[in-house]
């Protein structure tokens, strides 16, 4: 079984973002960039395929500037078998998933395991409009994918339980979370990583039709700084349950 | 000396056919154990020749790590038995080179020889009575008590009485050779016994069964654990001369292929050197903190599962050098689950009677499972990937590594904004992030201001010194923190470095050195004890208090720093310092958080870190606050007191925090 992983570099959950000047964008210079966490799990999930399953081959791709090499190099680390980048800056959604529909075309995975949303613009636009270009099945939000004849039963969970859906191959799911912790590259890993070629070409290499719907940024800001808690302490219970209700309505306006 | 005349000498042939094959039998075997060590890695271990003279002399010799608390009685019955071993096998020589030869060794007829030997041989009575009291009755918990040792203590007990009757018989017979000293206890006590006509049959048949037993120990020596009577002498002498807490480096690692050990051949000469030399005591296990607290981890176990497997693979290792090998045992029995539960603490190094090096094991097997096999457990992982992304474990944001330092008014300088500070305050991870420990570097701050001393942060600029990464086993993360941090202290010619977290310390002094980085590294702790002593730090009185101290392991037994940090709270008027007996200064119970463990879950038995709360409350010493100098120990304590509920009996503090508490402006 071959299984693709469309990738995005994200700053790592560990930077403070902060607004850009413009106010469109925010700060990239100096911060630490890494593979968006979702993808990450849907790389674990590959990865515990090929470990029942030696013969899986595991790829990994992403559409986005010449800086995203290093999260290719850190999947090929954790173990994946092939990496290649299409580079773009500030590529649209929809240019993305076309972008990455050539790929597919190229690769010819039989499935193919997209996080469910990147963690700095949360759209989870990219795997659904894959799969739809592509005409495959998809499945959201997975956590376990089974191999079955012909095919893969892709688990999600729902309140209380789980769902089982059968698919047949080739197939498209997004990735919730993966059964283990997403793995630490051993060291060998990294060294071997560190030599092997990623191919790179351009988006517009690729004949892609950037055109169609797309938005605008208008502005961005910071949430708003969080005041101090208050402490009620003076009287008894029923007065500072009358305080807290005044609170509540007068000040916080939530009641 | 007694010796055996006219009528022994045709059996001279004898007795040189037996020795031949008893000091044949141990050399054969030894030769082997000797072929199976060499099957381990080259490491050198010359480096400082006469300290390692002095500590023959101190620690083979002088018995010095036997005598330790809680040890003092079965350690004094020990030194007997040894030092009697060494002054009868003296006796032992004469008396086969002159059943052989017929000629003496020199000065054996002197009194105070003959005094010597007959004393010793009942010490070594009396020592050997104690000691099989013990195992019959009063077996050690954690000792490992097998056939092996009563062989050993039967055998020693056999040669002691064959010795005093072959003597007092001698003596009754008239075969003191001319010119010699009777020997005095059997002259005294034995000799009356045998008339002469039995002691004519009772000096043969002794004689001869001493000598048969002399020969047979040595025979049956290299198959026993009583080895280490000859390996204890190489494993002091090559024992690890650079500091304690300091780890080995793994040179060159990008191009490297293997790391770490997952097979006895990936293990140092000297320490399979180190499996051979365990006497099975178990002092080290007594004194571990994880298997005190049920976990899987038992370090002898650790050793001694090296040595068998190294006894069981030598041969077919001989034969063929690329035969198939096993990990060690305790990996497929237990999995690694023992190699996690270490917190490095030192415990067992530091009871250890034959200086055996635990922890550098256990590291080199963590090594091969992190950087192999990327099988650090989960939160191990997260918190790895959070100091290569962030800088700190915690994975708080690499940018605000300093806002402890701006908040408050503190207006701490950084090295940019100070370049001539004279010391670089390294604040660590801990003190940077945590909201407790913040307090503790207000303090030092305070502390250092009230003292005139300058000083200036890295904020931002400063990373994880590596040390958590280190004892997981990335060695790889170790090294480019620690790279990263020597490039920014050479960037602002940073010569002397105060650390307030013993981790960072203990790195920084003993383990930056091997990547090039010499500084003038001192424990903030170390400091304030200076600072008082010379003066310039005036510390006031205040609400008098009993104070319990926290020994940190990367202070005391990894460092030796257990005075300074006790002669601070002793400067303090109205301190009146607790020891936490018996579990204190170099038997310090840890607290849990070391080697990594601060950053792994804890489910398996008790939580170190309660355990440590209940050695201080059964004390009942009206502590009302139990001081460390050590965040992480700080971390584990208040958590401790938080969950048994005690947090307004007893608070945990830094011992910074009592001294600014005090400062006189």
């Amino acid at each position: 079984m071959k299984i693709l992983i469309p990738l995005k570099q994200v700053p790592d959950s560990t930077v403070r973002v902060k607004v850009a000047p413009d106010g469109k964008s925010v700060v990239t210079e100096g911060i630490t960039w890494s593979i968006s966490p979702y993808d990450e799990y849907a790389i674990e999930m590959a990865l515990e395929r090929k470990d029942a399953d030696p013969s899986t081959v595991v790829a990994v791709v992403t559409v986005g500037p010449a800086r995203s090499r290093d999260a290719l190099r850190q999947a090929l680390a954790m173990g994946c078998d092939e990496a290649s980048l299409v580079t773009a800056d500030n590529a649209a959604p929809l240019a993305v998933a076309r972008a990455l529909a050539k790929v597919v075309d190229e690769a010819k995975p039989d499935l193919v395991l997209c996080g469910k949303q990147a963690s700095d613009d949360d759209q989870g636009f990219v795997g659904p409009a894959l799969a739809e270009i592509l005409g495959w099945p998809h499945v959201a939000t997975i956590t376990k994918v089974v191999p079955t004849d012909g095919g893969v039963e892709l688990w999600r969970e729902v309140e209380g339980g789980h769902e089982v859906w059968k698919a047949p191959l080739p197939a498209l799911a997004t990735v919730h979370k993966s059964e283990k912790e997403p793995r630490y590259p051993s060291l060998p890993g990294i060294m071997k990583a560190k030599k092997k070629e990623i191919p790179e070409r351009a988006l517009s290499a690729l004949g892609v039709d950037a055109t169609g719907p797309t938005w605008t940024v208008l502005s961005m800001e910071p949430p708003p700084v969080r005041g101090g808690g208050k402490i009620l302490k003076d009287g008894d219970a029923k007065q500072i349950a009358q305080q807290l209700a005044t609170a509540l309505r007068d000040e916080a306006k939530v009641l | 000396m007694i010796a055996p005349t006219g009528a022994f000498v045709p059996w001279g042939a004898v007795l040189l056919v037996l020795a031949a094959l008893g000091f044949g039998a141990f050399f054969w075997r030894a030769w082997r154990l000797y072929q199976y060590m060499r099957l381990g890695r080259d490491e050198a271990r010359i480096d400082h020749p006469w300290r390692r003279v002095r500590d023959e002399l101190v620690v083979y010799l002088g018995q010095r790590k036997l005598l330790k608390r809680p040890y003092y009685i079965r350690g004094l019955a020990h030194a007997f038995i040894f030092w009697g071993f060494l002054v009868i096998t003296i006796g032992t020589v004469d008396l086969l080179l002159n059943g052989i030869l017929g000629f003496h060794v020199p000065g054996t007829g002197s009194g105070l020889f003959a005094w010597t030997i007959d004393i010793f041989a009942v010490l070594v009575l009396a020592s050997i009575a104690i000691a099989l009291v013990r195992r019959l009755f009063f077996p050690p918990p954690r000792m490992h008590v097998a056939l092996d040792g009563y062989v050993i203590l039967g055998m020693i007990a056999l040669l002691m009485l064959t010795l005093l009757v072959f003597e007092g018989a001698g003596l009754s017979a008239g075969l003191l050779e001319k010119g010699y000293t009777s020997p005095p206890i059997a002259n005294a006590i034995l000799k009356s016994i045998f008339s002469r006509n039995v002691a004519g049959v009772v000096f043969p048949v002794a004689w001869w069964t001493h000598v048969v037993t002399v020969l047979a120990f040595a025979a049956y020596l290299p198959q026993s654990k009583h080895l280490h009577i000859v390996t204890t002498l190489p494993n002091v002498f090559f024992r690890k001369q650079t500091p304690r807490g300091q780890l080995s480096l793994i040179e060159d690692i990008e191009n490297k292929e293997t790391f770490g050990a997952a097979s006895i051949r990936d293990l140092s000469w000297k320490q399979l050197l180190d499996s051979y030399t365990c006497t099975e005591c178990g002092r080290c296990s007594d004194n571990c903190p994880a298997l005190a607290t049920g976990k899987p981890l038992d370090p002898q176990k650790i050793v001694l599962d090296i040595r068998d497997q190294l006894l069981a693979e030598g041969p077919g290792l001989l034969k063929d050098a690329k035969a198939e090998t096993k990990p060690p045992a305790h990996w497929v029995e237990s999995k690694p689950e023992e190699l996690w539960a270490c917190t490095t603490c030192a415990a067992c190094v530091e009871a250890c009677p034959v200086t055996i090096e635990h922890i550098d094991k256990i590291v080199d097997m963590r090594r091969h499972l992190t950087l192999m096999e990327g099988s650090a457990p989960p939160e191990a992982q997260r918190a790895m990937t959070n100091i290569e992304r962030a800088g700190n474990p915690w994975g708080e944001p690499r940018e605000t590594r300093g806002d402890w330092a701006s908040r408050n008014d503190l207006g701490v300088p950084t090295f940019a904004e100070k370049p001539d500070a004279e010391y670089l305050y390294f604040v660590g991870c801990a003190a940077s992030f945590d909201r407790r420990n913040q307090k503790v570097a207000r303090a030092l701050v305070q502390v250092l201001r009230a003292a005139g001393v300058s000083f200036a942060i890295l904020a931002s600029e400063e990373t994880c010194n590596g040390d958590p990464a280190r004892r997981i086993g990335n060695e790889y993360l170790w090294q480019t923190q620690a790279q990263q941090n020597i490039e920014t202290f050479k960037k602002y010619g940073v010569r002397k470095v105060i650390a307030s977290c013993p981790h960072c310390f203990n790195t920084i002094a003993n383990e930056y050195p091997q990547l090039g980085g010499n500084y003038e590294v001192i424990h903030a702790l170390q400091l304030v004890d200076r600072l008082i002593a010379d003066g310039k730090l005036k510390v006031g009185r205040g609400m008098a208090e009993a104070v319990a101290y926290h020994d940190p392991c990367y202070l005391g037994r990894h460092n030796g720093i257990y005075d300074e940090p006790r002669a601070v709270m002793d400067a303090i008027p109205g301190v009146q310092r607790v020891e936490i007996e018996p579990h204190n200064r170099e038997r310090g119970f840890c607290c849990g958080a070391g080697g990594g463990r601060m950053w792994m879950e804890e489910k398996v038995g008790q939580r170190v870190n309660h355990r440590r709360i209940e050695q201080l409350l059964v004390l009942n010493s009206g502590a009302t606050k139990v001081a460390s100098g050590c965040p992480f120990c700080l971390i584990m304590l208040e958590e401790g007191v938080g969950a048994k509920g005690v947090q307004d009996v007893i608070k945990p503090v830094d011992v910074l925090e009592l001294v600014a508490g005090r400062l006189e402006s």
